[in-house]
């Protein structure tokens, strides 16, 4: 018996170590670039380099935007040639230098330390809106077990790019301001939008302790959103708030405090796939996708290169008055993984959409929506930029976004104002106790 | 000159400066003092006039109600634990038909009409609400005049029941109840609890602010109009506006009585899904009760039932009456995919007059006892939008947002004796139905709504509205409003002051 336990000591407990190690050593020794590598290899970037002479600082229009056609979605081509549908005299955007946008310190370390042990859970369960079939669900997500950072540093299927997507968290607090009106392109009319926001991350945290995981968290919260509107006029003191569960079998949590009535009401679920306050988007929409991954069936199609916005800098936003669509964005040429998703509620509004998910950053560039009949309906571009975190974090963040209905030519070309990532927040703050305070 | 004022007043709106690039508010001492505020023009004109009322008409129109709004809110400490804003709604209207037409102006008697024109009801009438509100760690103080909401349900009122309404100008159908309520000076109090179930503590003290429940004015719009052809038209109107100057007369002397303090509690939580609330109010009813032999004696005085000059130097009085309920709100997902809303209040002492039976058809008459009486309600409200494909097309896939709800309550131990406004002798119970559908069209631009109650002691309305609002500041709205009644006159029913209101009301604002 003593020798046998000794054989343990001295052999299989190191060889298991060793083994344990060695098998973590491929992520855990890996450097942040060689966890999320740029989307070019050297022979690419020569490419990208020689053909950037030409264009970089060139502004693109409808003289010159077939020229670089098939680098942009179809559908962007289309309003670009026909600037006088959305209220411009000319629709255009820069071209810009290819830059790598490395993930910041904090994601990658919390990516080499937890996705090793990510996997999916081989159950299904129902929830309330429908299936979660085995295979999609993380193990361990609905506890906050799951850590932070990508789950899937080397994404391969669409479900996977979209738990990545899903693990954004912008240095865990954010604050801005949605900053931006709703446009009539038709009739020039505009009804204007500027509303604080601040969200915080309740798990999936790298970058603010405690990581990664606010504790105690009994309601099981993934993330929360508090939202004041300042404008339009007519909703002026209305407070929202809403609260996503890591468990997709409690519904989200969605209060509005509406000052006109001086109640909160909760919101249906159902309600999510209604237009906000007239603008081309919907509570599920924000700027990519904004509820549980497992809520839609995900299909990638393709790595694509495109010329997509990454590193925006508001100032560089301009239209004029009735334009529904941004002009001024700076693009690059980078690459995406396009996504297909579908809601699995077969009365949801969309019949499907692509994302255009950027394959160093995550972030949604582009997304094209279809409507319930089949036909191309809304389309989204949106702007991402690079920020730093108070902590000194690199953040990737959406800079501003625009969503445009294109059947009815409509848009709404928002920039997001005063973003400050990582500052103090309380958990009281995403609370109906805190919501009913502050309506008076 | 009046018609000078009106027209000045519409010039005023239309040249605001529409078009420009402005904000929805006033933002000024960098950010601390933010103003917001509105402009509105609010037209009735009625479908019909019955023929013993046309003589207090010149027109169809029944009202033209101009009111300005200002908000001002200034924050005077903003640190990280304490905050201190002074948040405030002032309001200021004028009445201008009983101006314009001269025959409204006749119909009402000066001193009601000087109080229905403006806003003189009482002297801070013109202050909607003005508070100071405190917020120090968990604790929250607000010190002021406010308007407060408790209960989840629309278009009838359970248990929220802490401000009185105004009901001389709009109607719960057509404005929301916010906009009819009638601010109070109290003291309210929350404490952010940190125990489980993110439990809120809020109390209420009204120290000695009891306001009248205002109901409209005889011949005004929506005051009484319609006569029993078997009383002489002025005699119902002089007895109309006789209990209203009483009413308002003998009620207490408003903050100068602590005797008629009110106070009340409420517990918020959230336990598995479910938002609830507990509440208590210890409150002075908003209407009066009679003294029987006074008023027996006015009313034998006014309708010639006998000879008496006795008078009194009061013929009501106002009792307490207290309320326990709560409230609840729950998504339920699964098989309503909505939210359902409901709240229970059972009201403990109410004091009710007694009708004298042995005065045959008389109501005027009153037995010499008051009684008190409990009473049980509760309201249960659902919540789901509608997806209807074909209407999709239409109105940029937006649902069709439903709202269905049941209101029911029950006077314990009833008896047919009991005066009550608004209900039949036999009605122990009485029910309502509600439902109201709304949708918005043309990127929500245009909203419409239609709302429609139904109740059973025998009155009901319809309401239809669009509210175009085509960019930040200017609004559109048009209505109508329609009622049905079946129940016998009764001279402070609602279904007597609404028949023969049926109307059409426009609006038009300029909110910024």
């Amino acid at each position: 018996m003593k020798c046998l336990l000794k054989r343990f000591v001295y052999c299989a407990l190191p060889l298991s170590l060793a083994v344990f190690f060695l098998s973590a050593l491929p992520v855990l020794s890996q450097t942040t670039e060689e966890v999320f590598p740029p989307c070019f290899n050297e022979s690419e970037l020569a490419k990208v380099r020689e053909w950037e002479k030409t264009w970089v600082g060139k502004k693109v229009n409808a003289a010159n935007v077939d020229q670089v056609k098939n680098l942009l979605p179809d559908t962007l081509v289309t309003m670009m040639k026909e600037p006088a549908r959305w209220g411009a005299k000319e629709l255009w955007f820069e071209i810009v230098p290819y830059q790598f946008v490395p993930q910041s310190k904090t994601v990658a370390e919390a990516t080499k330390k937890y996705s090793p042990n990510i996997k999916f859970s081989p159950n299904g369960f129902k929830t309330p809106w429908g299936e979660v079939y085995p295979n999609e669900f993380l193990e361990g997500y609905e506890k906050g077990e799951t850590g932070a950072g990508f789950p899937f540093p080397k994404a391969k299927t669409g479900l996977e790019m979209a738990w990545n997507y899903d693990s954004l968290n912008y240095g865990d607090h954010w604050f801005r301001y949605i900053d931006g009106p709703s446009v009539n392109a038709r009739t020039g009319g505009e009804r204007k939008a500027y509303q604080p926001q601040w969200v915080i991350m309740f798990s999936g945290r790298t970058d603010m302790p405690p990581t990664p995981m606010i504790q105690p968290n009994k309601r099981g919260i993934r993330q929360a959103l508090y939202m004041e509107i300042l404008e339009p006029a007519d909703m002026y003191g209305t407070h929202h708030l809403d609260v996503f569960h890591m468990d997709p079998r409690k519904e989200n949590d969605a209060y509005i405090w509406i000052a006109m009535y001086r109640r909160v009401r909760k919101l249906t679920t159902t309600a999510r796939g209604d237009t906000i306050d007239g603008t081309d988007e919907n509570y599920d929409d924000h700027t990519g996708y904004y509820n549980h991954v497992n809520r839609n069936t995900w299909k990638y199609l393709e790595t694509k290169e495109v010329i997509g916005s990454r590193h925006m800098v508001k100032e560089n936003f301009t239209r004029q008055k009735g334009q529904a669509f941004w002009s001024g964005q700076l693009r690059e040429r980078c690459k995406v993984y396009l996504l297909e998703f579908v809601n699995k509620d077969k009365e949801y509004v969309y019949s499907k959409s692509i994302m255009y998910l950027d394959t160093e950053t995550y972030q949604c560039l582009y997304k094209e929506i279809w409507d319930r009949q089949g036909k191309l309906w809304r389309f989204l571009d949106s702007q991402i930029g690079v920020y730093k975190s108070v902590q000194g974090n690199q953040v990737i963040a959406p800079v501003g976004y625009n969503y445009v209905d294109v059947q009815r030519l409509h848009g709404g070309p928002n920039a997001f104002g005063s973003p400050k990532f990582g500052g103090e927040m309380k958990p009281d703050m995403f609370t109906l106790q805190h919501l009913q305070r502050v309506g008076y | 000159m009046w018609l000078a004022r009106v027209l000045a007043f519409i010039l005023f709106i239309v040249a605001l400066p529409w078009g420009k690039e402005a904000k929805a508010y006033v933002s000024l001492m960098d950010g601390r003092l933010m103003l917001k505020g509105s402009i509105d023009t609010f037209w009735i004109v009625r479908t019909h006039i019955p023929g013993q009322e046309t003589q207090w008409h010149n027109s169809n129109v029944g009202m033209m109600l101009n009111t300005i709004r200002v908000e001002p809110m200034f924050t005077v400490v903003n640190q990280d634990d304490l905050t201190i804003n002074i948040q405030s709604i002032f309001r200021y209207y004028f009445e201008a038909m009983t101006v314009l037409d001269r025959q409204m102006h006749e119909a009402l008697p000066a001193g009601n009409r000087n109080q229905y024109e403006y806003p003189r009801y009482r002297h801070d009438d013109p202050v909607n609400e003005l508070f100071v509100d405190v917020v120090k760690g968990p604790w929250n103080f607000r010190l002021g005049k406010q308007i407060i909401t408790w209960g989840e349900t629309e278009l009838k009122r359970t248990t929220d029941v802490i401000n009185p309404m105004d009901l001389r100008y709009s109607f719960p159908g057509i404005s929301p109840f916010e906009d009819l309520k009638i601010g109070l000076w109290m003291l309210r109090t929350f404490y952010k609890s940190e125990l489980p179930g993110e439990l809120l503590f809020e109390t209420i003290f009204i120290p000695g602010d009891h306001q009248l429940m205002r109901i409209p004015v005889s011949g005004s719009n929506w005051g009484s109009g319609l006569f029993n052809e078997d009383m002489p038209s002025s005699v119902a109107n002089h007895w109309v506006t006789w209990l209203q100057d009483n009413w308002k007369h003998d009620a207490p002397k408003r903050l100068r009585s602590l005797r008629y303090y009110q106070w009340g509690m409420r517990l918020r939580g959230y336990t598995k899904g479910v938002d609830w609330t507990l509440q208590y109010f210890d409150s002075v009813d908003f209407i009066g009760t009679a003294i029987p032999d006074r008023l027996n004696n006015a009313a034998t005085r006014f309708f010639g039932f006998g000879k008496t000059d006795r008078r009194f130097d009061r013929y009501f009085t106002y009792e307490r009456t207290r309320y326990v309920g709560g409230s609840f709100q729950y998504a339920e997902e699964r098989w309503v995919k909505g939210i359902l809303r409901g709240e229970v209040s059972y009201q403990i002492g109410k004091h009710y007059n007694l009708w004298d039976p042995k005065a045959g058809d008389i109501d005027q008459v009153l037995q010499d006892k008051v009684v008190q009486r409990d009473a049980v309600g509760y309201g249960i409200a659902i919540d789901r939008p509608i997806l209807w494909p074909w209407l999709m097309k239409y109105n940029d896939a937006r649902k069709i947002d439903l709202t269905f709800q049941v209101f029911q309550d029950w006077i314990l131990r009833h008896q047919r004796e009991l005066v009550i406004s608004g209900r039949g002798k036999g009605d122990r119970n009485t029910t309502s139905l509600t439902i109201q559908l709304m949708t918005y069209w043309f990127k929500q631009e245009l909203t419409t709504v239609w709302k429609s109650l139904y109740d059973t002691s025998g009155y009901g309305y319809n309401v239809l509205s669009a509210v175009y609002a085509p960019g930040d500041h200017w609004r559109y709205e048009a209505g109508s409003m329609f009622f049905y009644s079946y129940t016998s006159w009764h001279p402070s029913s609602r279904e007597f002051n609404s028949l023969d209101k049926d109307c059409f009301y426009f609006r038009l604002k300029y909110e910024w």
